[in-house]
């Protein structure tokens, strides 16, 4: 998975995979062997774009067959008499035709292979761009923010599809998306990219526990984690809504981060000082916005749906340190070793 | 907002009264007067006082190998025009999509021969054809061939013209098919780069279905433009030598303006507007056709 905000340069990446963005400088590498010069279609590659780039013009069972096609087409199939019959003969191969309606079937677009992409829904449209991938039995699979134009029903299912997709086929699958809920639940291996540069790679697990630094552990998670100024004092540390019995790992200041479902709000007695902004109801859980002491900072508390909290109230701010992870304020920089 | 009820209903016949009014004027009268011309025995000098004569004129033409050798040239002149600046259009726009150092000042030198006036095309064309001094003579004779009389040899001559309307109408379709190209979306050549696709194979099975309906629309203008097109071809040649480039147009001419005699100018004028009629029909019929078919 390749995670990052707009603009951050995870299409690029996508892209200089592909072929399609000539690559400066470095050097990319398929299973030890230099790929930089190669064309895309050297590269046994498919790419499924965001816009799906179906040809508009060719019904579903063309545009599946087209890499195929193109597969067998030799130099001298440019002459005239040659190029209709050698569309003839490949449109009659029973292989050609089996592997099409094997890859149809598979995305359930048996129904809808002589129909044009115009008339597809969204839904469908991907499902053809996926199976044109598939056709080709590439090596490596690029998906750039392939889910981006459906509705949020539709982008679910979806996921779920190519998701079962990528346990089937068992080839790597390169994904682009700034969507976290995407990287984190169909990747094994997320890359977060910002301005350009890899900030964290790691598992979904790795990065939302420890991140490598405020950039990832703000970036990954909803709502993001609470970074906490604090100012170590002996065996203590000082925040803006009271003192904690917790040792930092520096004498110097620095930003505590705790995820918002560590953090339990109540008024009972203990923990930091807390004042309620905003609270969000999402049924299952409830999702409150409080500021720390007198602080403007917006922190958040993940809590059960059924808690009953009214904005501009007090309250008392409960944080389960366990697994808590410390970053410079200066530079950002995760301050414990990462594993 | 209309209150009233009837102006509303009147409001829809106003907006289109002025069109209806223009073409009925400017279109559809004339039409009928140079049909009714055709049937007459109308001389230019008395123009209004031609008496019915019935289709002897039309019996007159289909009887005269004459008629027939015009409308032979013209339409090879058309078929060659046609041919010539789809291609050499689509060419040119293929070529000028491309990024390349120059090419807003090479998309505008290409624009220029539709811009330049067909007079001064013409005379341009008249001294590249100059027998003695005409450059393209001295081009011949370097490659060392014999000069030719561009526009003075039989054989030459239509070859001639239709290069020079050609030349002066190709950047129609450069522009037209170029708008065209730059409405592909990028996506689709990358995803035919990806899927193994060549240069050729891209522009063949990608672009050019896209580049299709612009190209048909084209196809039909130029058409119609050189059926009807009098000017260059009679300031490059009046139609000579021998009849070699003596299309439909100049015979209407030169029966109304030389021989005087409008009633005869105003039925070749007729059959051509139902060959211009039956090019239009076909075009609409083999697009229909077309939209029915599948793709492969």
């Amino acid at each position: 998975m390749l995670l990052g905000p707009s603009g951050c340069g995870k299409s690029t990446m996508l892209r200089m995979i592909a072929g399609l963005t000539d690559i400066t400088s470095g050097s990319l590498e398929f299973d030890g062997r230099q790929v930089n010069a190669l064309e895309p279609r050297d590269r046994r590659i498919a790419f499924v774009f965001q816009s799906y780039a179906l040809y508009p013009h060719m019904t579903v069972r063309a545009n599946i067959a087209f890499p195929l096609l193109m597969n067998r087409f030799r130099w001298y199939h440019h002459l005239p008499v040659a190029n209709s019959l050698m569309r003839r003969r490949f449109l009659r191969d029973p292989a050609v035709n089996a592997k099409v309606e094997e890859v149809a079937a598979m995305m359930e677009l048996t129904d809808h292979l002589d129909r044009r992409p115009r008339t597809l829904s969204g839904g469908q449209r991907q499902r053809v761009a996926v199976a044109r991938a598939l056709v080709r039995e590439p090596a490596l699979y690029l998906l750039d923010e392939p889910l981006s134009n459906l509705d949020a029903k539709l982008r679910t299912q979806m996921r779920a599809e190519i998701a079962a997709l990528y346990h089937r086929v068992r080839k790597t699958f390169v994904y682009v998306t700034h969507d976290q809920v995407e990287a984190m639940t169909m990747g094994t291996r997320i890359i977060v990219l910002n301005d350009g540069t890899i900030q964290q790679y790691g598992t979904p697990k790795e990065i939302y526990d420890r991140p490598a630094n405020t950039f990832v552990a703000r970036f990954i998670g909803s709502p993001p984690m609470n970074l906490i100024p604090c100012t170590p004092t002996g065996d203590t540390l000082t925040t803006p809504g009271g003192p904690l019995p917790l040792r930092a790992p520096t004498p110097d200041p620095v930003l505590l981060g705790v995820r918002a479902e560590k953090v339990t709000l109540s008024t009972s007695p203990g923990g930091l000082r807390a004042r309620i902004v905003v609270v969000e109801h999402l049924g299952a859980e409830t999702v409150i916005g409080f500021n720390l002491g007198d602080s403007r900072d917006l922190h958040y508390a993940r809590m059960p749906g059924d808690v009953t909290f009214t904005p501009d109230t007090t309250c008392r701010a409960d944080l389960d340190l366990n697994g808590a992870s410390w970053f410079a304020p200066e530079t950002g920089a995760r301050l414990d070793p990462l594993l | 907002m209309i209150e009233n009820p009837g102006a509303a209903r009147r409001l829809p016949y106003l907006f289109v009264g002025g069109a209806a009014v223009y073409l009925v004027l400017l279109t559809a009268a004339p039409l009928l007067n140079g049909l009714w011309l055709s049937v007459t025995d109308a001389q230019l000098l008395n123009p209004t006082g031609g008496s019915f004569i019935g289709f002897q004129h039309y019996a007159r033409l289909f009887g005269d190998p004459g008629f027939y050798h015009s409308l032979y040239v013209t339409l090879v002149y058309t078929a060659a025009v046609v041919a010539g600046s789809l291609l050499l259009g689509t060419v040119a726009a293929v070529l000028l999509n491309r990024s390349f150092p120059g090419r807003t000042a090479a998309r505008t030198v290409l624009t220029m021969p539709w811009a330049v006036p067909t007079v001064a095309v013409s005379l341009i064309f008249v001294w590249i054809y100059n027998n003695d001094s005409g450059v393209l003579n001295r081009l011949v004779r370097a490659l060392g061939f014999d000069a030719q009389g561009w526009l003075t040899d039989t054989s030459w001559a239509l070859v001639a013209v239709t290069a020079a309307s050609v030349w002066k109408v190709f950047p129609f379709v450069m522009l037209v098919v170029l708008a065209a190209l730059q409405s592909v979306p990028d996506e689709l050549y990358e995803s035919s780069r990806v899927d193994g696709a060549d240069a050729l194979n891209t522009f063949r099975q990608i672009v050019f279905p896209y580049l299709l309906p612009m190209l048909r629309v084209a196809a039909l203008l130029m058409t119609i433009w050189s059926l009807r097109r009098f000017d260059i071809v009679w300031l490059l040649t009046q139609g000579g030598p021998v009849e070699a480039t003596n299309t439909v147009v100049i015979s209407v001419y030169r029966e109304s303006f030389i021989n005087s005699d409008l009633g005869l100018s105003a039925a070749i004028g007729a059959v051509g507007l139902v060959l211009s009629t039956v090019v239009t029909v076909a075009h609409f019929a083999l697009e229909r056709r077309s939209k029915e078919s599948e793709a492969w």
